[in-house]
């Protein structure tokens, strides 16, 4: 018999490794767009506003554009990569499936159809981009809400239910939203659809990423202190069971968790793909399935590579912006393929 | 520390699977469970390690209900060898073994080097030690009952249940690791297939019969041919030997 070992990566290196990379990756995001603006002068308009000192003089649009514009999608480009990598984490290991993601909980589906209804009803104008924010988050919402109804039974949530329902409910809402589309007028903003299914942080803006920020951290957090139990709710109800943990009480809770956060992510971001199901599995594979490592390594990688997929969005085809799904599929796809070649015997373990 | 059930009832929707059953298991004792598919074996196991809750009775460790434990206190008093398959896990078996020391520590404490060497001996004593590092997927049936065994053992507990822990294993693990548990020891309620293994292991057998506890007893006056024809339907010879009764199968009953 011949075993598969893992190479130990040592946790910590790769925490300050990821650490890093998420520093240096803001930095660079933040430095480049496809607007005509020295990388210099950036640093001195975020210097002014920080400490009062003026280095060079700069205009009042590239001001503009540097405090209004990048800080603000760059950051929040962030936050949904490190919420979404969360999530996922969380919701592979409650409903025991490599598949899980806000997808397949009916949330961005849901979050989707209440913008894009928003949209179609012309009431845009009148709610501003906040109104629409909360309804996407309601949309979303209801969709789980959905979801948890249909799988819930005696009592619990079984996650071949939740998974099941799941995907039903999201194709109704990819059904509804494709409908509403359809029967649209054609003064609607395709564009501004397109956004919403598909994700963008283009319009990014300071006073969205406070709430969004606080609830990755403390979603995060939560998920990092609950990380032995979710190890044990991976493994099986029994082995959580006989180890101390009450599955249905903790996969509820995670449920609940996973919804909320992808509800306020999916208002501020739209729906952007990939990121919650691909993140958890990559760093998994160089971390192993213990949640105590794979949880913070998997939320900074998840923001190193949401702000490089925006950097990409912004400079493929200027001044075209991409949408973000379109990026972290083109992006994520291969890497993804070539990671499960790579590591193939670690995955699948040596005799198969 | 003792266990004991009094008049446990579970039903699977409405067909009833544990009908009243009662039994104790002895401090420090090996008993086994011992019936046909289906007596309700695993599930009255599953009642005492709350993955099921029985409909009405109780159970006691010593003389505390088992309810009233919180879970996590719960797995520092009882250890559980399951029959769950485990299809995707990512776990070494390092890591799988470590398991056993999480129910020992609070939310915000963390593993510490005490913890490893614990598991370290656990896995010494389940004949794991170089395949620390392996991927549990990686290993054979056995190996992988034998880490699960090693994580119950790690979790250091004065009770401990066992389903089936021995199918897996071949006879020579088998026999090491009945003896290792009979030398920790620790009060074992353990569901058992092999007749002739229950009846060198334990002390008291218990047998289960459409989810009544029909017999118990000491192998060496419980086993008899008309007790194996009446509960397993199949006829047998039983011979005692010096260190217990051996069972010799002869082939299922004929049908009257």
């Amino acid at each position: 018999m011949i075993h598969s070992f893992r190479r130990p990566a040592s946790f910590p290196v790769m925490l300050i490794i990821m650490t890093a990379a998420l520093l240096l990756s803001l930095i660079f995001a933040l430095s480049f767009g496809p607007s005509r603006l020295p990388t210099h002068t950036v640093w001195e308009v975020a210097l002014y506003h920080l400490t009062g000192i003026k280095l060079n003089s700069f205009s009042l649009a590239q001001e503009h554009i540097v405090l209004y514009l990048r800080f603000p999608r760059v950051f929040l480009a962030a936050i949904t990569g490190a919420g979404l990598a969360a999530v996922g984490v969380m919701l592979q290991a409650a409903v025991r499936n490599p598949m899980a993601d806000p997808y397949i909980i009916g949330v961005s589906p849901g979050a989707a159809v209440g913008a894009v209804l928003m949209l179609i009803l012309g009431w845009s104008d009148k709610i501003g981009q906040s109104g629409l924010a909360v309804a996407a988050f309601f949309g979303g919402l209801l969709a789980f809400a959905a979801v948890g109804l249909m799988a819930w039974r005696n009592g619990r949530l079984t996650p071949s239910r939740v998974i099941l329902a799941g995907v039903a409910v999201s194709y109704l809402c990819t059904s509804l939203s494709s409908f509403l589309l359809l029967n649209s007028s054609e003064h609607v903003p395709s564009q501004a659809i397109l956004y919403w299914l598909m994700g963008s942080v283009a319009g990014a803006r300071w006073d969205q990423l406070a709430l969004p920020a606080l609830l990755v951290a403390a979603g995060s957090v939560y998920a990092l202190v609950k990380a032995r139990s979710l190890n044990l709710i991976a493994l099986g109800d029994e082995n959580a069971c006989a180890l101390g943990v009450h599955p249905d009480q903790l996969r509820f809770q995670l449920m609940i968790i996973a919804a909320l956060l992808t509800g306020v992510l999916v208002s501020v971001s739209g729906g952007v793909g990939f990121v919650a199901l691909m993140v958890p599995h990559a760093v998994r594979l160089i971390t192993g399935g213990d949640h105590q490592r794979l949880l913070p390594l998997a939320v900074l990688s998840g923001a190193v590579f949401l702000v490089w997929v925006d950097l990409a969005a912004r400079l493929v085809i200027q001044p075209v912006e991409l949408p973000l799904t379109i990026v972290t599929a083109f992006i994520g796809t291969p890497f993804f393929l070539w990671l499960l070649r790579r590591k193939e015997s670690f995955v699948e373990g040596a005799g198969s | 520390m003792k266990i004991t059930c009094s008049e446990i009832c579970w039903s699977a929707g409405k067909r009833p699977i544990l009908d009243r059953v009662s039994l104790t298991a002895a401090t420090g004792q090996f008993t086994g469970i011992i019936g046909p598919n289906g007596s309700g074996k695993s599930s009255l196991l599953r009642c005492l390690y709350r993955a099921l809750t029985p409909d009405s009775g109780q159970m006691f460790l010593n003389d505390r209900e088992i309810r009233s434990f919180s879970r996590r206190e719960l797995a520092v008093h009882m250890a559980a060898v399951l029959q769950e398959s485990l299809a995707e896990c990512p776990f070494t078996v390092m890591e799988m073994v470590m398991m056993g020391r999480y129910p020992h520590h609070s939310t915000f404490s963390s593993l510490n080097r005490e913890d490893r060497a614990k598991a370290q001996y656990a896995l010494e004593q389940a004949d794991l030690l170089t395949m620390e590092q392996a991927m549990f997927q990686s290993l054979s049936g056995g190996e992988k009952q034998r880490v699960m065994i090693a994580r119950a053992l790690c979790q250091e507990t004065p009770v401990l249940l066992l389903d089936e822990p021995t199918n897996h294993l071949d006879i020579r693990h088998a026999l090491a690791l009945l003896g290792l548990i009979k030398k920790l020891q620790v009060t074992t309620l353990a569901v058992l297939h092999d007749l002739n293994l229950a009846a060198a292991c334990c002390d008291k057998i218990v047998v289960l019969q459409n989810g009544k506890a029909v017999a118990a007893g000491e192998p060496r006056s419980l086993f008899t041919s008309s007790l194996l024809q009446e509960i397993f339907g199949v006829e047998a010879e039983v011979s005692s030997a010096a260190d217990g009764p051996y069972i010799r199968f002869i082939g299922p009953s004929r049908e009257d």
